[in-house]
């Protein structure tokens, strides 16, 4: 009886449910933004300014209309310079391209990340949904997963994967971003479960 | 096999994410993609007992190298294994020149004294296989010397099994030393005494006999690390014990059977790379162990009634065995891991039996030599329980779930004077495994339920 109680506790934990993301449709993408608090929970900061990577996986998943599971991914790295007090961020989303940012201080951190739109999931024939459950991780960094990514995107970018999968490649590219996170123990973990809004 | 050992050694060590620290004292670039940190000095903190020079030296980090994110990565993981730290973190802050960097290491210790339980029941589909296995270890560890560690530990055992009552005390003081002549290798020395009581078939008159036994071991370890997460390990065993058989006679009344007197050593080669993140609850990274041993006992029996017989045996033994693992977070608090394990042993057993104390014409002479090999692949299936996720300052809950197929090779060849006799058995086993394992700064704690399917 207790180990139930006991699951029932460890399952229902959600840590920093006070933020909420927002999804936006456009191109029958789904694009992600995230709330910036988590960034000021100390443990983050304290991984956050270690100088070390720092890699934060956003995924997301829903059911659409018909009832069918879809699942969707995005990855940003994070590393704090300490002689220039900057942070260095590369985003990879659906987009297929490792976007690379310079943010001066910490306030440029929060105002990038809030301003940042992920683009998660992607249907050429429209995507419709009615609840999204988001989770993010927070992960140490890898550099051989890093590369893998990096091999992966680009190939994405030249089209081979598409080609080889006789179609779009973000399915591939979800699975590379989520697949080259998972041999790493998450740090820290959020998760919210958000209504999608009209429209989509 | 020594070549082999050897041949896999460096096989292990051109695998390109473990290499060594790289080059000379270089400033690095601030914004590459895989940036690399020239280390200036590295700072220390939140020890209290533990001393610097440990996690120095297991950290193998050395101020004025620069290192890259991976290899820093795998540093910390080789300190979150040491059983006296709980949790450790890296911190880089600016040096005395522009890019070139402090690493601060923040370390959190477990306690001084320590309590360790295991209870296991066991089951099998071959009734007579059942048994109940329970052990309780009480333990404290001092650091001596910048870099020397005593410790002294007092465990008790009770085991059941199939009609056999095994109750038992063991001691042992052991001392460590962690920068032998400055080149970061363990050694490590134990000494224990145990005190253990067996009763065998036990009836409802009390037990049909008992078996009295007081063994002292040596160990000896001496550990060298042979590149960022290799290891080659030098064991050394020797034991002495002392059994004495006992038996109950129709009147109720006990009476010494028979002596046993037995020596015995084993030497063990082991190379070891292991990039698992924690020792008791891994989550991720992968470990390979190959190990020889070679060792050998001598027994000398000596029957005291219903005639006085003795026995001599002389045995040599020979053992090679790998390991292989490999852990996977795959969601959350879930996780999944790969184990294989392989085993070959050969024994060559040589016996003398004579009645009275020298050789006379009833002196028997045999011979057996056995050849065994066991192969298991494991399958694990883990859930964190509990666990803070942010420090494990209020330790780790976790319920394991394992399943082993294995099969067991045997081949024994009884020779004596009179002929020689060839036997066979193979067997497939399979092994279900229900474990919850529970730590915190001080204490460790395992409750087992396994089930052996033999077809």
């Amino acid at each position: 009886m207790w180990l139930l109680v006991w699951f029932a506790l460890t399952w229902a934990q959600n840590p920093a449910a006070d933020a909420q993301p927002r999804l936006d449709p456009s191109r029958n993408e789904l694009r992600l933004s995230l709330s910036g608090a988590f960034l000021d929970e100390e443990e983050v900061r304290g991984y956050l300014e270690s100088g070390l990577t720092t890699s934060l996986l956003v995924r997301i998943q829903f059911r659409d209309k018909e009832g069918r599971l879809k699942k969707g991914a995005a990855r940003v790295d994070l590393r704090y310079e300490p002689w220039d007090a900057v942070y260095f961020a590369d985003v990879w989303d659906l987009n297929g391209k490792r976007t690379q940012e310079k943010l001066t201080d910490r306030d440029a951190l929060h105002l990038w990340w809030r301003s940042l739109q992920l683009a998660v999931f992607r249907d050429p024939a429209g995507v419709a949904c009615r609840q999204t459950r988001v989770s993010l991780e927070v992960l140490p960094f890898s550099a051989k997963e890093q590369n893998h990514a990096r091999q992966w995107i680009s190939e994405v970018g030249s089209g081979k994967i598409a080609e080889r999968a006789g179609g779009s490649g973000d399915i591939e590219l979800v699975n590379v971003l989520v697949a080259t996170s998972m041999k790493r123990k998450p740090l820290m973990r959020f998760a919210w479960r958000i209504p999608c809004e009209d429209g989509l | 096999m020594l070549v082999c050992l050897i041949l896999l050694m460096w096989s292990g060590m051109s695998v390109p994410e473990s290499m060594g620290p790289k080059g000379p004292f270089a400033v690095s670039q601030v914004a590459t993609a895989d940036p690399t940190f020239a280390i200036e000095t590295i700072v220390i903190e939140g020890e209290k007992q533990v001393p610097e020079v440990v996690i120095l030296t297991e950290s193998r980090l050395i101020a004025g190298q620069t290192y890259s994110e991976q290899q820093l990565r795998h540093a910390i993981q080789r300190i979150n294994r040491l059983a006296y730290v709980m949790e450790c973190r890296f911190r880089l802050k600016r040096g005395s020149k522009r890019g070139i960097y402090q690493l601060v290491i923040t370390v959190e210790e477990t306690r001084f004294w320590f309590v360790e339980t295991t209870s296991t029941w066991s089951r099998s589909s071959e009734g007579g296989r059942t048994g109940n296995f329970d052990t309780g270890v009480v333990g404290a560890r001092w650091f001596v010397g910048p870099a020397d560690l005593l410790y002294v530990s007092s465990e008790s055992f009770a085991n059941w099994r199939a009609g056999e009552f095994d109750l038992g005390d063991q001691l042992t003081l052991g001392y460590s030393h962690f920068n032998l002549l400055d080149q970061n290798i363990f050694f490590d020395v134990q000494l224990g005494w145990q005190d253990g009581d067996r009763s065998m078939v036990v009836t409802q008159f009390g037990p049909a006999a008992s078996e009295n036994r007081d063994s002292w071991r040596l160990n000896l370890v001496a550990g060298v690390p042979v590149g960022e997460n290799h290891w080659f390990k030098l064991v050394g065993r020797y034991a002495l014990r002392s059994n004495r058989l006992w038996e109950r006679d129709p009147l109720g009344e006990e009476r010494l059977s028979a002596e046993t007197d037995v020596r015995s050593g084993n030497l063990t080669f082991t190379w070891e790379y292991n990039t698992t993140d924690d020792s008791f609850v891994p989550r991720q990274g992968r470990l390979w162990r190959v190990g020889l041993l070679m060792g050998g006992s001598e027994s000398n029996l000596e029957s005291v009634a219903p005639g006085r017989e003795i026995g001599l045996t002389d045995q040599d033994f020979y053992t090679a065995d790998v390991r292989y693992e490999q852990h996977h977070p795959f969601w959350n608090r879930h996780n999944l891991s790969y184990q294989f394990t392989g085993e070959a042993r050969r024994q060559d057993l040589r016996a003398t039996t004579a009645a009275g104390d020298q050789p006379g014409p009833d002196t028997a002479f045999g011979r057996q030599r056995e050849l065994q090999m066991n192969v298991f692949g494991d399958i694990v299936y883990a859930v964190d329980l509990w666990g803070n996720r942010k420090t494990r300052r209020y330790g780790d809950f976790r319920l394991e779930l394992r399943q082993r197929l294995g099969y067991q090779h045997e081949n024994n060849l009884f020779s004596s004077e009179s002929g020689g006799v060839r036997l066979r058995e193979s067997d497939h086993v399979s092994l279900t495994v229900i474990e919850l394992k529970y730590r915190n700064a001080w204490a460790v704690a395992r409750l087992r339920f396994e089930y052996v399917w033999r077809p």
